[in-house]
């Protein structure tokens, strides 16, 4: 496949419009809604409120991506190696970085598509216009990599 | 000191063999153990009757000419019954008619048409202290000639004894004494033609027999003597005790029969020895009374009667060797299939195992080992059956060294033995399963929680029985049919039985919450926790990388379900949680689960998922999809990891505290509840004045209803309120949430308000005069003097709350023991009833006697086990979705939806599908069906690999869903109705929304129907309307119906008392009539009256006209004693229905405005005279289910069709009782294992019966293999050498 050419998946800046929208239960998560300010993609993501925090009207940079190789090569979803802190990769330059894979893709007669990628159980949900999310492929693992601006 | 020999001749004669173990048998000279006895017998001095004979005997008296012998029948209407008898297709059910019809017509004849002598009826006389039967020969209108002649006969006894003549003439006829004597006599010379009309063999048993002259006596060893203390003589059996007296009588009376002394005396002792020998029969003597306070003697017959009796106590229920019984634990650690048994049991239980080869060092080592140490072994049969050896003593290594093939060594139970495992009361097939033996140390049974719920077990001190089967073939079969494994599904429906439960559900939904997260170390503590260290796990890549590496607990999950890539455990599907709420994935409480290709993508996992009784769950999934060893290794490995998590992680602990309810808690429950009560307190005056009345109630029924309604939810919103307040950390509620204990209402209970309490399904009833208790005021209705509980548990209750709270507990308790009776007798019956039904290899239902009882088990040959979600063999979009991850085929086309309807029809036209009918066609058409609305759609991918693959395992599933010949589908239906009995708690509902039309429900009404009772409590008749959108229409058409009466319809009723005439004079209430839409005028009325008021003589008083013209039905069917109106609001428009209470469905489908073809009646019996057995038939069914999803049960359908089968095939509604089942079958073993033991047998002594020994419970008592199951195919040609 074409997997070297598709490193980054989608890439656009975000800004928060609301913190737990449905209420809060879980304690250690926070469910962000946000808009991205490129493409107008509805966002809802969780995220872990523990380790890396996020307020409402935080804007943040959110990048796509099929692997963490700076030189493209495709990554192993499978096998885990511990991280190898030498070795330069894509995630140096984020933040927060989760590793998923996408479960639900459904397109909607008005041209967007709603993806839905789980990462371990922390859900996404991106709402967008087809045009700007066609490199994401059903069932597809990638990885996310968020920083704030 | 006397001797203690026993007498020569007398009943403990040693010749009859010997009850003590160290005297000999006089006969054969052997002791107790190989010696069982031998007979003797008794000559009676005179003939007596045989009480168990008694009413045959009467019977036969009745039908043969008193004087002649001959049947009392013409010859031409003798001979038609002959060849009737004879005829080889009268089975014994039209015989036993046959017999009844020759005793009716038998009855009706006066004169003998052989010889004309006289004869009438003959009787057996009640109220004496013996036997008495007497024939009434002067009594009639033609008698007074026989009479005339007996006194002609008499003339000189008459001169002699005064006496004579009192007796002929006094106040009642003489009649004829038929004593004994004469009785055998008259049976003497019955001929042996007229014996088989009689319905007697005259090779096997002729009348006379039926007569004792002697009787036989019973080896000694049947009836031990128990020594009492050193020369304190014996205690004797009963049998012993009556069969001396029977003797001392006997002599006396043989000894005045020598000496001829009075009539009297000899009369005297005759009827004494009768009562004796009666009593020695049956001990209870019916027709006989015996003083008041002495127990019954234990006869012959109460030794056969009885749960304790020898058929159902020693012949349909054995003792068993290789068995033990221990306390039970839990135990997680151990497989699902697996049983820790104690050390101890394992020694004492031994399996035979045969030297070959490949075992003999093994054998041998055991040998050495001896009967004290664990791996061990007992006993040693030798090749050639020479000698048995213990191993307790004697030198053990020569005897390994000297082991050889095909000797037998009796080694101890060892690890992987199968076991099985069993837990009283056994209700249904899965209370005895297959176990593998793990033999551990310590004292109890241990096996893993997930298998509680089959057996019913909990570990509060329960028991349970283990059973070691001795040869390969029984292991072997036990472990197929009766293994763990392969019975984690319910035969009742097909869900899953053994499953996760309590901890393991509280521990999955902790885990998989979704802010659960663990650093490398952690992750790989707990996933190492599930295998034992026997598993390869490859750790997934983690869900953070930065700024720390951390997996989440759903990715726990997932590696428990695939624990390496490896594994081809791959599942895909969706399912809501119990706390779904709404956005599916994106649910608030994260409710929606979602698995893709054996990831965790979404949701927590609890109840719904991994817990019993539910088909779309994922354990219900692994079982279909991945098979049963991937699905019981699954549990294992959450059993395993739950209970370590629980231990080591994530306790989980109540206390005081988690029940405190808040400040702001206690102020929104008390504006709850002062709120409830000011609705209350303004309903009460109300009572007075105008409050609607509910449809069929009265006023304070009404009141009592609304009042009812307003205090069951003020307790719901306090609940409510108390669970919305919790945090979502507090442990009662995790609990409840998840579904492993507790539910809402017991959260609430403890936190908020205990609510209101009922006794018989009202608020409690008034205890003292006017006033539940004397706490209260008179007449007092408040809602804390009728029973409901302000307080909660953490509060407390005050007093009088308390005693409500008990009453309405203790009525839980009472209802419950009452059940279990009820329903393990009606288990019982049904299974008498259903238990020798199987599937025969052409696919049709029989019993052993080989009736069809259904030619296509359940119209479909499906075996409910096997069936998926949507109650056929395969739920095809599951497959599809399933099919889609595990096999994607990214490079492959899509079928266009003309090409994937044209590919279908091809493939279904292939031979393996062609085989599949006839009975396939509904499958077939599911298919096209499916790929129809597949290809409309056009919202998935279809490959044509596959569609190969869906089509394959599709045909693969369907063809496992047939049910295999040999099941006893009888049995396991009889096990699927009756054990969901004992969960049927509360007895009464309401009738969809008519309150006032409570309906009997639970057990009580599941009786009724299975018993086909003629009389039910709530006959409902529920009607279409033939116009049903219109509430006037509908209050025209229950007018009709409904009994009106003249007293209801008329303003006053008068008697009128005129110079030469008197009359009474009836006003209608006009107004009144109109109102209710009646169509009476006075003309109507006067015809009504005719008709009414036709018993009562014409120049009756007027006090007795009058009081019968109120009476007098004006309009509406007699037997509809009410009829109410249901409204009922589907799609908006109001629909109205009629619902009636009472008998008469086929006056109600006549009456004009009903839909007759829409109307039904819950009353089986009525259905089966007005519209026939078909419709008998379906109805039984229809409300054996609406009685079952009243309470939840689910059981399929085809157990319900089975059940109505059998009560019908006959040809007639035949109620599951003694009645109906002596009706379905003939055999009588079967029928005497079943009830009235003794009747039977006598019944069969009688007519010589014989029985061909098919049937289950015949051949467990007979001790032979039963032709159901794997006892069904049989080697019908034997080669000889």
């Amino acid at each position: 496949m074409e997997s070297s050419a598709k490193v980054t998946l989608f890439e656009d800046i975000f800004e928060i419009t609301a913190l737990n929208p449905d209420g809060y239960k879980f304690e250690r998560v926070n469910r962000i809604q946000a808009t991205g300010t490129t493409f107008e993609c509805e966002l809802l993501l969780d995220i872990n409120c523990e380790i890396y925090t996020l307020r409402e009207t935080d804007k943040f940079t959110l990048v796509l991506a099929s692997t963490l190789h700076l030189d493209g090569s495709p990554a192993d979803h499978f096998s885990y190696v511990p991280a190898n802190s030498a070795e330069p990769s894509l995630a140096d330059n984020y933040e927060y970085v989760m590793h998923g894979r996408v479960f639900d893709m459904s397109y909607q007669k008005d041209g967007t598509v709603v993806i839905a990628i789980s990462y371990g159980g922390l859900l996404m949900r991106l709402t967008g216009d087809q045009r700007h999310l066609s490199s994401i492929l059903p069932d597809q693992r990638l990885y996310l990599l968020l920083k704030k601006d | 000191m006397p001797s203690r020999k026993p007498a020569h001749g007398g009943c403990l004669d040693p010749r009859l063999g010997v009850s003590d173990k160290v005297s000999a048998c006089a006969t054969c000279k052997r002791k107790l153990v190989d010696c069982a006895g031998h007979f003797g017998y008794i000559r009676l001095a005179l003939p007596v009757f045989h009480i168990g004979f008694l009413r045959h005997t009467l019977h036969l008296l009745q039908c043969v000419c008193k004087t002649c012998s001959r049947v009392l029948m013409p010859e031409s209407d003798r001979q038609k019954h002959l060849s009737r008898m004879r005829s080889p297709k009268t089975d014994a059910l039209s015989k036993a008619a046959l017999f009844k019809k020759v005793v009716e017509k038998c009855k009706k004849v006066r004169v003998c048409p052989h010889c004309g002598g006289h004869n009438g009826t003959v009787k057996k006389i009640t109220g004496v202290p013996t036997l008495k039967i007497v024939h009434e020969r002067y009594k009639g209108r033609n008698a007074e000639d026989e009479l005339d002649e007996l006194i002609a006969n008499l003339e000189v006894s008459l001169k002699m004894n005064k006496d004579v003549g009192t007796a002929i003439s006094g106040s009642s006829l003489p009649y004829e004494d038929l004593l004994p004597t004469r009785a055998l006599e008259i049976f003497t010379h019955i001929s042996d033609d007229d014996c088989e009309v009689l319905w007697i063999d005259p090779l096997i048993g002729r009348p006379e027999t039926l007569i004792l002259q002697s009787i036989l006596v019973p080896p000694v060893p049947i009836r031990p003597s128990v020594a009492m203390d050193v020369g304190g003589g014996s205690n004797e059996d009963d049998l012993t005790v009556k069969l001396q007296e029977i003797i001392d009588v006997n002599v006396a009376l043989e000894l005045a029969l020598m000496k001829g002394p009075q009539t009297r005396t000899i009369m005297e002792e005759w009827d004494f020895l009768q009562v004796q020998v009666a009593q020695y029969i049956n001990g209870e003597m019916p027709g006989l009374q015996r003083p008041i306070g002495s127990k019954p003697m234990r006869g012959l017959c109460q030794r056969l009667k009885g749960k304790q009796g020898r058929f159902r106590g020693n012949l349909s229920g054995k003792r068993v060797d290789f068995s033990a019984r221990t306390v039970i634990s839990p135990d997680p650690n151990l497989r699902v299939d697996q049983v820790g048994v104690p050390e101890r049991v394992a020694k004492t239980m031994t399996y035979p195992e045969r030297v070959s080869r490949y075992n003999i060092e093994k054998l041998r080592q055991r040998v050495r080992n001896g009967p004290d140490v664990h791996p061990g072994a007992n006993l040693i049969r030798m090749k050639d059956g020479s000698f048995v050896k213990s191993l307790s003593f004697g030198d053990r290594e020569l005897v390994a060294k000297n082991l050889r093939y095909g000797d037998v060594v009796e080694r101890h139970m060892e690890d992987d033995d199968v076991v099985l495992f069993n837990r009283q009361p056994s209700l249904h097939k899965v209370s005895i399963m297959a176990h593998r033996a793990k033999v551990m140390e310590w004292k109890t049974f241990r096996f893993n929680t997930c298998v509680c719920a089959p057996y019913n077990a909990d570990f509060d001190g329960d028991e349970m029985n283990m059973h070691l089967p001795q040869t390969e073939e029984a292991r072997t079969e036990a472990s197929l049919l009766m293994g763990v494994k392969h019975n984690l599904t319910t035969p009742r429906n097909g869900e899953p039985l053994v499953a996760a439960s309590q901890d393991f559900l509280s521990a999955s939904y902790m885990l998989t919450q979704r802010d659960r997260f663990f650093t490398r170390e952690q992750f790989c503590q707990l996933v190492s926790y599930y295998s034992d260290a026997s598993e390869d796990i490859d750790i997934p890549f983690p869900t953070i990388l930065r700024p720390v590496e951390l997996w989440t607990g759903k990715q726990v999950f997932g590696m428990m379900l695939r624990p390496n890539r490896k594994s081809s455990v791959l599942v895909s599907f969706e399912n809501k949680e119990k706390n779904y709420t709404t956005n599916k994935y994106f649910c608030k409480n994260d409710g929606w689960v979602a698995f893709r290709n054996s990831e965790l993508v979404s949701g927590n996992i609890a109840k719904k998922s991994i817990g019993d009784g539910s088909k779309s769950g994922l354990l219900y999934i692994l079982l279909r999809d991945c098979g049963v060893h991937e699905a019981a290794s699954c549990m294992d490995r959450w059993a395993k990891f739950c209970s370590r998590f629980m231990g080591g992680h994530r306790g989980l602990s109540i206390g005081i505290s988690d029940v405190t309810p808040s400040a702001r808690l206690r102020d929104i429950k008390h504006g709850i509840l002062s709120e409830g009560y000011k609705k209350e307190r303004l309903i009460t005056p109300m009572k007075q004045g105008r409050l609607e009345l509910r449809p069929g109630c009265d006023l304070l029924q009404s009141l009592e209803e609304i009042l009812n309604g307003i205090l069951g939810r003020l307790r719901e919103s306090a609940g409510q309120e108390a669970m919305k307040a919790l945090p979502w950390t507090n442990t009662p509620r995790i609990m409840a949430e998840c579904g492993s204990k507790g539910s809402p209402l017991n959260i609430s209970q403890m936190i908020s308000c205990v609510g209101q309490q009922a006794v018989g399904g009202m608020r409690i009833q008034d205890g003292f005069v006017n006033r539940c208790l004397p706490h209260f005021e008179y007449h007092s209705l408040i809602p804390s003097a009728k029973g409901f509980v302000a307080n909660s548990f953490y509060t407390g209750l005050t007093a009088t709350e308390f005693f409500f709270h008990a009453m309405g507990g203790r009525e839980g308790l009472v209802d419950t023991a009452v059940k279990t009776a009820e329903t393990g007798y009606m288990a019982r019956r049904l299974m008498k009833a259903l238990e020798d039904l199987s599937l025969q290899y052409d696919s049709s239902v029989r019993n052993s006697e080989n009736t069809v009882v259904q030619f296509t088990y359940g119209d479909d040959g499906l075996n409910p086990n096997m069936m998926e979600n949507n109650d056929r063999p395969v739920d095809f979009e599951r497959l599809r979705l399933h099919i889609s991850q595990t096999t994607p085929c990214p490079t492959e086309d899509c079928l266009s939806a003309a090409a994937l309807s044209t590919t279908v029809e091809k493939k279904l036209a292939e031979p393996r599908f062609q085989a599949l009918l006839p009975t396939g066609r509904v499958f077939m058409q599911e298919i096209r069906d499916f790929f129809n609305s597949l290809a409309e759609n056009q919202n998935s991918r279809m490959t044509e690999t596959q569609l190969e693959l869906l089509l394959t395992e599709a045909l693969d599933k369907c063809m496992l869903a047939y049910v295999e010949p040999g099941e006893a589908v009888g049995a396991i239906g009889a096990q699927s109705i009756s054990e969901p009995g004992t969960q049927m708690t509360l007895k009464t509902f309401h009738f969809s929304g008519i309150s006032s039309m409570n309906v009997t429900l639970g057990v009580p009404r599941l009786k009724e129907i299975i018993n086909a009772a003629k009389l039910i409590s709530t006959p409902i008749i529920t009607a279409k309307l033939e116009c049903d959108n219109n509430k006037v229409a509908a209050r025209i058409v229950k007018a009709v119906i409904e009994k009106t009466t003249l007293g209801e319809v008329s303003k006053y009723m008068k008697e009128v008392y005129a110079p030469g005439s008197c009359y009474i004079s009836v006003e209608l209430d006009m107004d009144a009539i109109e109102q209710l839409k009646l169509n009476v005028d006075v003309h109507s009325v006067r015809r009504s009256i005719l008709y009414g008021t036709k018993g009562i003589a014409k120049n009756a008083g007027m006090q007795m006209l009058k009081a019968a013209l109120p009476n007098v039905i004006v309009q509406g069917i007699p037997t509809v004693a009410r009829a109410v109106i249901n409204e009922s609001n589907q799609s908006g428009t109001p629909t109205y229905n009629l619902l009636m209470e009472g008998y008469g469905l086929q006056d109600v489908m006549g009456s004009p405005g009903i839909d007759g073809l829409h109307t039904t009646t819950n009353h089986v019996l009525e259905v089966e005279d007005v519209l026939g057995v078909e419709a008998a038939r379906t109805q039984i069914s229809a409300e054996i289910d609406n009685i079952m999803s009243a309470y939840g049960i689910g059981i399929d359908q085809r157990h319900l069709l089975l059940l109505s089968d059998v009560m019908t095939f006959k040809g007639e509604v035949l109620g599951i009782t003694r009645f109906g089942v002596s009706k379905m079958r003939e055999s009588v073993l079967m029928l005497a294992s079943f009830e009235k033991t003794t009747d039977h047998l006598f019944d069969a002594a009688v007519h010589g019966r014989t029985d061909t020994i098919v049937g289950v419970s015949e051949c467990i008592i007979m001790g032979m293999e039963v032709p159901v199951g794997t006892g069904l195919p049989a080697l019908y040609w034997k080669c000889t050498n």
